[in-house]
């Protein structure tokens, strides 16, 4: 296999940008540029993508350190492929929304390049050192990017988002040493498809800490409850286009890590520790949603949102049969666009009025009727409502959950009644979820463009520009494939084999 | 005879050109471009003697052992000390320079003989060589306090250590009744009392060579007095010989009595009380280097802690992780070089090596910012740099032999809080505006050189294998370093 993968292209036009930012081109042309390139790339490979094929395409590979495994193979399959659609259209919009700041401009830019490029290159590799690799090109920028032109309590948001980060990605690095030296001596690799192929004859070893580890690295990187708190604390000081990079596309990373290295390769243990993952996400969609409800500023609130919307995609995930699977595919999508939108919509508003504080705002659109009605076409995309993308997803994941675990029966007097399992009792939470995701959204909603419009607020100028081209196209993605989910799911129908 | 002259012919050029600088020294005192540039071309021409006319063998009896492996670790000593060479132009000070660079040439004479020999006395008297420069170069700032403070303190513990380390070494002779490694390795059976003894003094020797609890002392006073190109050969070059001859004795010479170091299973040998020494290591190094005010202070703990990340590698004592061992210590001597690159160009323009002097630097010379991002977060070992890969590595083969796995977990949590102390430094540089406006002082050759090293790292981090292979191709390490564990 000595040609050469596009994806590579797709992973270097980043860096190469940033480079040239670094040798003086324009940084805010560049990156734009270069995100475009991106987006087009890969609509092209969606073009050229054989959807029959169940296998990986466009692989390549080169190896790096033979002795140990490990090549640098990329390749995508559908689902890889929707999460490159993903990052490279949030890489457009975060860059297309963001504002330009006074000291070094080109340290912002560059590392907006570099947290995309991190995810560009995580999702495109089947090899797991390089996916592990890719995923921690984002860590550093990340932190600069809080700490340097974040807001707030910008300082404490960054250390404490990168120690949780970083904590969370060494528990997963040895999760994946782990599942490395659990394969028979002599053939252990880090190529995933061999590996998935080993777990299929059975010759893995003991996988169960494997799962353990890896649950853990990958839940603290997503913000699984209980290790969410570093989430709404940095997406809510972080400028924001970092947040939605961040919250949009990176946090699926781990996501996307548990259904594409758990469900194939160690089944059994997430089976056997389903109801240990059910407490924690419903302890995500209720209690972090509740803790949602009574947030008193938007930012904070987007933050615990994209905290609470993971167990969703957690319940998919550990539901474990295609239905549910395929759902939290369409939901790491359709989450990604909905909170990406948000963040931008929410940056566009400091800008314009300096504060998110829920209770100064009221009656916006008057002077901004077509940002309003962005705002709540992004709210319903975040509640899931139909029409978009994030409505098939929610309601697959809920037909799949529900069906997940084994049929419990329980006798009444002798008579066999049927009875919920763990399964339905965290589906009918994830449930509640939706109405309580609907009241903070429609509330903030309301508090914010309803109601008389104070003389504070009355010459706010509308939303115009390349930011409102880049968002109208986050929420047309999102009807589109709201309407015709056909679109992703046939992608992700060859996916779900190795279930 | 003449294979051994060809064999020591780096070493010889590196003598000369010591009598040459100090000649230079006396008649021309000023010239301090020229005495920097005759070191650096003995430099290279010895090692173009080293790569040009390699040669293998066994001269002397063990006393000088040359092989791939050997020749790669004098390579790497060498450049270590020529880039010390280029980073004293900038620290040291300008009086007797011809003396200090001599002196910076006579430990890598050292160093060099240290690489390559299996004999216990060869060791020893190498180990001296390296170590009494080192002594006097750590207070050669003579109107410093610091650096004189600096000097006496790693005397008068690196003479203890000595002390420790001659008399273990004289035990094990003793016991063995020859200093040929070799010859020790084929003793076996159940150790002599006196054996234990004096494996017991050599490790405590060592430890004060790499800077590991209990002889870890030393470090941060020695490393924030000395000036600061001292302090690099010390963390860089000192180290990497030392780890490297440790490895040595122990697995050559020793291997017999290993012993294991696995959590509830410890069986006597040396790696259970490296194994402790590790883990002490890696708490204290990483615990402390958290509250430290001063760069340089702060690269002596961080160094602490790396000591005990090899250790962990050498506990495991098989092929893979000894080959991990010495992957790591020479990307570590690559990244703390660089580091203390960057602490000499700061010293020099602001006066001092504090955080606070690093503010504004990501402003003020972008270039070299972004050169301290790509060390520091080596050595906090996050990809794509080596350091993440060497980390990955030793950790890896470490928990492959299967017993180890507390040592690694323990080294992973601490791993996780250098990131914070790493990230402080990178703070103070990057994030906090500068209090006052500085002139960039032109240092092209440092500069040069701390941009080379930082894209060795970079280069190391994408494609390790160009190190890898040369250190595990034909089986080098398992020939070379532990054909006696091999039962």
């Amino acid at each position: 296999m000595t040609q050469v993968s596009p994806l590579l292209f797709l992973i270097l036009v980043p860096l190469v940008a940033s480079a040239f930012i670094f040798v003086g081109s324009s940084a805010r042309r560049t990156a734009l540029i270069a995100s475009l390139v991106n987006l087009v790339f890969v609509l092209a490979l969606f073009a050229v993508f054989q959807t029959g094929d169940a296998s990986y395409q466009f692989v390549s590979s080169t190896p790096v350190i033979p002795s140990l495994g490990i090549a640098l193979t990329l390749g995508a399959d559908g689902l890889s492929l929707i999460m490159l659609l993903l990052t490279a259209l949030v890489t457009v919009a975060a860059v297309a929304v963001a504002r330009t700041p006074d000291k070094n401009a080109g340290w912002f830019y560059a590392s907006l390049l570099f947290i995309s490029a991190g995810g560009l290159g995580a999702f495109a590799s089947i090899d797991l050192f390089f996916f592990y690799m890719f995923h921690e090109l984002a860590l550093i920028p990340t932190f600069l990017l809080i700490g340097i032109w974040g807001s707030g309590d910008r300082q404490a948001a960054a250390w404490k988002a990168t120690i949780y980060l970083a904590l969370g990605s060494f528990v997963l690095l040895l999760g994946l040493i782990g599942l490395y030296l659990i394969q028979p001596e002599g053939s252990r690799t880090f190529d995933l498809r061999s590996v998935i192929s080993m777990a299929g004859l059975g010759v893995l070893g003991d996988g169960t800490w494997v799962y353990l580890l890896l649950l853990l690295g990958f839940g603290i990187l997503v913000s699984l409850f209980p290790f969410h708190t570093w989430a709404p604390q940095a997406y809510a000081s972080a400028p924001p286009p970092a947040a939605m990079l961040h919250a949009g596309v990176l946090k699926k990373f781990g996501l996307y890590g548990l259904i594409r290295i758990a469900s194939p390769i160690l089944p059994e243990a997430v089976t056997q520790f389903a109801n240990l993952l059910l407490i924690l996400l419903v302890g995500n969609l209720l209690y972090v949603g509740y803790v949602t409800i009574s947030q008193r500023k938007l930012d904070w609130m987007l933050g615990y949102s994209s905290v609470m919307h993971m167990g969703y995609i957690f319940l998919g995930f550990a539901a474990l049969n295609v239905f549910s699977i395929t759902g939290a595919s369409l939901l790491l999508f359709a989450h990604g666009l909905s909170i990406a939108a948000l963040f931008a919509l929410s940056g566009e508003l400091r800008e314009r009025t300096g504060t998110l504080d829920l209770a100064e705002f009221g009656g916006l659109a008057k002077p901004m009727p077509f940002f309003g009605l962005l705002f709540g076409f992004a709210s319903f995309a975040a509640i899931g409502l139909p029409g978009f993308v994030g409505f098939p997803g929610e309601l697959l994941v809920f037909f799949g959950a529900f069906a997940g675990g084994e049929p419990l029966m329980d006798s009444v007097n002798g008579v066999e009644i049927f009875a919920l399992n763990n399964f339905q009792i965290a589906t009918v939470c994830a449930v509640w979820g939706v109405v309580i995701s609907a009241i903070y959204m429609l509330r903030a909603y309301r508090r914010i463009f309803f109601g008389p419009v104070s003389d504070r607020w009355k010459g706010l100028p509308e939303i115009s520009g390349v930011p409102r081209v880049a968002i109208v196209t986050l929420l047309v993605v999102m009807l589109v494939t709201g309407f015709f989910p056909n679109l992703l799911i046939r992608l992700l129908a060859s996916t779900s084999l190795w279930l | 005879m003449t294979n051994l002259l060809i064999a020591l012919a780096p070493e010889a050029f590196l003598v000369i050109t010591a009598l040459v600088v100090l000649g230079i020294g006396v008649s021309a005192p000023k010239a301090r471009g020229a005495i920097t540039a005759a070191t650096l071309l003995g430099g290279l021409v010895a090692a173009a003697a080293l790569l040009l006319h390699p040669v293998d063998g066994n001269f002397l009896h063990g006393m000088v052992v040359l092989n791939p492996l050997a020749r790669l670790f004098k390579l790497v000593l060498l450049g270590l000390g020529l880039v010390s060479v280029v980073f004293a132009a900038e620290s040291f000070p300008k009086l007797h320079f011809a003396e200090a660079l001599a002196l910076l040439l006579f430990s890598m004479v050292g160093m060099m003989l240290l690489a390559g020999t299996e004999d216990l006395l060869m060791i020893f008297l190498a180990l001296e060589l390296t170590s009494l420069p080192l002594y006097i170069l750590a207070a050669f700032a003579k109107e410093s306090r610091a650096s004189a403070e600096a000097g006496l303190k790693y005397f008068l513990i690196g003479s203890v250590a000595a002390a420790f380390l001659l008399y273990g070494l004289s035990l094990i002779y003793g016991v063995a009744g020859s200093t040929n490694l070799r010859v020790i390795a084929k003793l076996s059976g159940d150790p002599d009392p006196l054996l234990i003894a004096g494996i017991a003094l050599t490790l405590l020797g060592f430890a004060f060579k790499i800077a590991v609890v209990p002889f870890q002392l030393w470090a941060p006073d020695v490393y924030e007095g000395a000036p600061t190109a001292a302090a690099a050969l010390i963390a860089s070059g000192s180290k990497v010989a030392g780890v490297f001859i440790l490895t040595k004795i122990l697995t050559l010479g020793l291997g017999h009595w290993t012993g294991t170091a696995g959590w509830g299973q410890f069986a006597p040998g040396w790696a259970p009380v490296l194994a402790l020494m590790a883990a002490a290591s890696v708490v204290l190094g990483n615990v402390a280097a958290l509250v430290q005010s001063n760069v340089k202070r702060l690269l002596a703990y961080s160094a602490i802690a790396h000591g005990g990340y090899l250790l962990i590698g050498l506990c495991a004592a098989d092929a893979p992780s000894l080959t991990a061992v010495l992957f790591y210590v020479i990307i570590y001597a690559l990244t703390t070089a660089g580091a203390f690159g960057v602490v000499v160009i700061v010293e020099k323009q602001r006066g001092g090596s504090h955080l606070e002097d690093f503010e504004g630097l990501g402003k003020s010379s972008p270039v070299l910012a972004l050169c301290l991002l790509v060390f520091l977060i080596s050595l906090a070992g996050i990809p794509p740099l080596a350091g993440f890969f060497g980390k990955f590595y030793l950790f890896t083969s470490a928990l492959a032999n299967g017993r180890h796995l507390w040592l690694v977990i323990l080294a992973v949590a601490m791993n996780a809080v250098s990131l914070y102390y790493y990230l402080i430094v990178l703070k103070h540089a990057l994030v906090l505006p500068a209090p006052k406006e500085t002139v960039p002082t032109a240092a092209p050759a440092s500069k040069f050189l701390v941009v080379l090293l930082a894209l060795a790292v970079l280069a190391l981090g994408l494609a390790p294998n160009a190190l890898i292979g040369p250190l595990s191709n034909g089986q080098t390490v398992k020939n070379i370093i532990i054909n006696t564990l091999q039962k």
